[in-house]
């Protein structure tokens, strides 16, 4: 609990814009349990993240990092229910309050990059990411704890694989609809696979090589692999 | 007691040339107990020691659905086989290594065949075979099995010493492997069992109670990592087979050579060669078939039918033998010139490796039939004959896609209701006449592929194909396949043909076929507005649709048909012909393929079809 208080306190000092805050403002962050409130801000305080001064309590710049990242994922997390699972939006801020918390970072990256490439005009134009731009000190901090994910250096957005062209290096990132398809595990194609797309017919029939194998795939098949550009070519 | 080996292996990786290469000809087809899936067992004599050798189907996983699957795995885990002969294509090590991992966790006696090692060569792959060797802990041959090289190493290890069991275990996510253990210990599983379970696939041996556990602890794995146990399983495989190849092989950068790909899958010139080929094929088999099959008729008459006549025996023997020839007449009729023909060129395209090719590109149009790709060929062999045609649905991944195939090939004309088209209506009526059969037909079949595809049961799976390698057939295996086709035909139609033609006969020699031409007369006139002997005429067509033409220029007493019919009588004969119930072979391998109760609605809904709309042609024309 202290974990998921801890976090919540950073995010609701970044959100007031505030320099320094009140304890008495986050109680009831805490429902009423102050002592676990003091603990709290007392561990906060030990790992650098806040410091309390007269005015109150104040975000270091390692706790700005890390109430940014909180922040972030709730924002994430909130457009996705909304916007994807059509959640309620009162709903969906509380439900992403508690998912914010567990939720790893590459998850979080991955559900972002889904978000701002949902199908081709998935997205009604003129309505940018609801979360607005990230803060350019953010975008190194991601970054540098995404690395060691996944291996690669720029994202690029998650496409299907109709959508790519002849002779494209992909990542595979995901398959939906997978059920249907468990053949294609069978085959080697499966999340995080490196898979060349050999040929595509004008109706997005494609031929790909994985593992050195030529395989030849339905549309509806090739429609439901995501994949991701790989950039080393 | 003889030992029994089984080939295990992915698709086209040699495994038949092994098999065809160590047994010879004298193999067995068994059809394994509740599936259509024959496994071919032949007996090896080697160094006076004999072994049966059983050839699997080609699969890609042992944890799959298809009948394929289910049969290998069904038959690892609880049949008669002693050992495995797992068959790689060292070429792509990796990919069936995969296989190799699932096939060692059953925990029998293995041994692993590298073949195709000349072109992994050439590929610029070296393997170190001793490494793989120790890998698994069982022993490894190099072979390269179109050249026969190596391959009598295999029956030595089969009948030698008692080979060794794999020791390799791929290493699992540990919610996996902690599951598959709490499942052994519980309900007394083997590893293999195990995981068969967490992936969900059934097998005899897993009774539904352990069916349930592993779905409830599957369905908490799946929770946490938001991805099927099936999927988890299926990635630490991939990788551990990802890992041991890149330990073993060796790769030195090989100059690309000229990929015939680029001319074959594209659209342009990819589908011009696609129709040139098949109308190519249907053409040579169409006049080189018909020039085959009236060899074999005359023959046949004058050598046989004419001889047993000539010997005036009783009028009832005379009847029945007279019958027996005719049954035999009609099925090798069918057998050499069409089953053999078509299945000499099916079997050069599939060895190929073109046939996966024109699948693909023949993928787009079979959508709107509810096919895909791989029903091409069914299609294509029946303007030939229904039978092979029917025999080669069972190349379609999925059940509901060899209903579809199945009833769109019965209404397709074949090389012999070609005859009673042309027979008949173009040489009576006109060409013009004889084309708008056809178009009626294709109409039709459109128009039942589109409902079909719509109301048949069975989810629509989209084509995932391998591409099979491009590479020179050879002919001796090409031939041998043709003929097993035809053997397997001749014992599927033969009894029918028999037993329908000696009743026909038999009822002719009782006089009933007059009786039911005069009961069947005043019907046949109402409703179709052809007399009786032209309705008896067809039902003879049921034997080999070109006799329904034969028998009615016998009933009718002249091969002038005009002067017997009008131009709408035999507009109508033709239709109703070439619609209305397939040959007693076709349905004889219908019954075979997708079983007696859909062969027998295929059956009704041709005759109905042809009726009817022979009705309303003869209502037409009276209006008219």
């Amino acid at each position: 609990m202290t974990f998921e208080l801890s976090e919540d306190i950073l995010e609701a000092i970044l959100n007031t814009g505030e320099a320094a805050v009140k304890v008495s403002h986050l109680e009831n962050l805490a429902n009423g349990n102050t002592d676990g409130l003091k603990k709290a801000v007392t561990c906060l305080k030990d790992k650098g993240y806040v410091t309390e001064s007269a005015e109150g309590i104040s975000l270091t710049d390692k706790g700005t990092v890390k109430a940014s990242q909180v922040a972030r994922k709730h924002a994430v997390l909130t457009s996705f229910l909304t916007d994807v699972l059509g959640t309620e939006p009162d709903h969906a801020s509380k439900e992403a309050c508690q998912m914010e918390h567990s939720i790893s970072s590459e998850t979080i990256e991955r559900l972002d990059t889904f978000l701002e490439n949902r199908g081709p005009g998935g997205h009604k134009s003129g309505r940018g990411r609801p979360w607005g731009r990230r803060p350019a000190h953010m975008d190194h901090a991601v970054f540098q704890e995404h690395e060691g994910h996944a291996g690669l250096t720029k994202r690029n957005p998650i496409i299907s694989l109709s959508e790519c062209e002849e002779g494209s290096l992909l990542h595979v990132s995901m398959i939906r609809c997978f059920g249907k398809h468990s053949r294609l595990i069978d085959l080697g194609v499966i999340p995080g696979e490196l898979i060349t797309l050999r040929r595509k017919l004008d109706n997005n029939a494609v031929v790909i090589t994985v593992k050195g194998c030529d395989i030849a795939l339905s549309p509806e098949v090739a429609e439901n692999i995501l994949v991701e550009r790989c950039n080393t070519q | 007691m003889m030992r029994r080996a089984a080939l295990l292996g992915n698709p086209s990786v040699g495994k038949s040339l092994i098999f065809n290469h160590l047994t010879g000809l004298g193999v067995e087809v068994s059809n394994y107990p509740g599936t259509t899936v024959g496994l071919m067992t032949g007996i090896v004599r080697y160094n006076e020691t004999e072994f049966s050798l059983t050839d699997l189907p080609g699969i890609y996983s042992l944890s799959g659905k298809s009948d394929e699957e289910q049969l290998v795995r069904e038959y690892l885990i609880t049949g008669d086989a002693d050992l495995i002969v797992a068959v790689l294509d060292a070429k792509h090590l990796e990919r069936n290594l995969y296989l190799l991992l699932q096939a060692a966790e059953i925990r029998k006696p293995l041994v692993i065949v590298l073949n195709m090692m000349d072109d992994a060569r050439s590929a610029g792959k070296i393997i170190d075979t001793s490494a793989l060797s120790q890998k698994f802990g069982v022993p490894v041959i190099e072979t390269i099995a179109t050249e026969g090289k190596n391959l009598e190493k295999i029956a030595d290890y089969v009948i030698g010493a008692e080979l060794p069991v794999p020791a390799i275990v791929p290493r699992y996510d540990h919610h996996i492997e902690a599951a598959a253990k709490n499942l052994q210990k519980f309900h007394n599983l083997s590893a293999a069992e195990a995981l068969f379970a967490l992936e969900n696939v059934s097998l005899s041996t897993l009774s539904p109670e352990v069916m349930e556990s592993a779905a409830a602890i599957s369905s908490e794995i799946e929770k946490r990592h938001m991805m099927s146990p099936e999927q988890i399983i299926g990635a630490n495989r991939h990788n551990t087979a990802k890992a041991i190849s890149d330990e073993v092989t060796t790769i030195t950068p090989q100059k690309k050579r000229r990929d015939l790909d680029s001319l074959l899958t594209r659209g342009f010139p990819g589908i011009p060669i696609l129709i040139i080929t098949m109308i190519g094929i249907l053409g040579v088999v169409f006049l080189l078939g018909g020039f085959l099959e009236e060899a074999i008729i005359s023959v046949m008459t004058t050598y046989l039918l004419d001889p047993f006549h000539a010997l005036n025996l009783a009028p009832f023997w005379d009847t029945v033998g007279g019958a027996v020839i005719l049954a035999l007449m009609s099925g090798l009729g069918i057998a050499f010139p069409y089953v053999f023909l078509f299945y000499i060129f099916i079997s050069i395209l599939e060895d190929t490796g073109y046939l996966t090719r024109a699948a693909f590109l023949a993928d787009r149009g079979m959508h709107h039939l509810g096919l895909h790709g791989q029903g091409l060929i069914p299609l294509v062999l029946s303007f030939g004959c229904s039978v092979p045609a029917i025999m080669s649905t069972r190349f379609l991944p999925t059940r509901r896609e060899r209903v579809i195939a199945s009833v769109l090939v019965t209404m397709l004309p074949c090389s012999a209701r070609t005859v009673v088209i042309s027979g008949i209506v173009a040489s009576f009526i006109g060409f013009g006449a004889a084309f708008s059969i056809y178009g009626i037909v294709f109409i039709l079949v459109f128009v039942l592929g589109c409902v079909l595809s719509r109301i048949t049961p069975g989810e629509q799976y989209g084509m995932i194909l391998e591409m099979a390698h491009l590479r020179r057939p050879i002919p001796k295996y090409v031939v041998k396949k043709a003929w097993m086709r035809v053997r397997e035909f001749l014992y599927i139609a033969m009894p029918l043909l028999l037993i329908s033609s000696v009743f026909l006969g038999i009822f002719e020699y009782l006089g009933l076929v007059t009786m039911f031409e005069s009961f069947i007369d005043p019907i046949s006139t109402a409703v179709l507005g052809l007399p009786g002997f032209a309705f008896t005429a067809l039902m003879f067509g049921i034997l080999r649709k070109e006799m329904a033409f034969e028998t009615l220029a016998v009933l009718g007493g002249t091969t002038d048909l005009a002067s017997i019919l009008s131009s709408s009588q035999l507009y109508i004969f033709a239709l109703v012909c070439v619609l209305f119930v397939p040959c007693i072979s076709t349905i004889a391998v219908l019954m075979k393929e997708i079983g007696v109760k859909a062969a027998a609605l295929i059956t009704v809904f041709t005759l109905l079809l042809g009726t009817s709309l022979g009705a309303l042609l003869h209502f037409v024309f009276m209006l008219v």
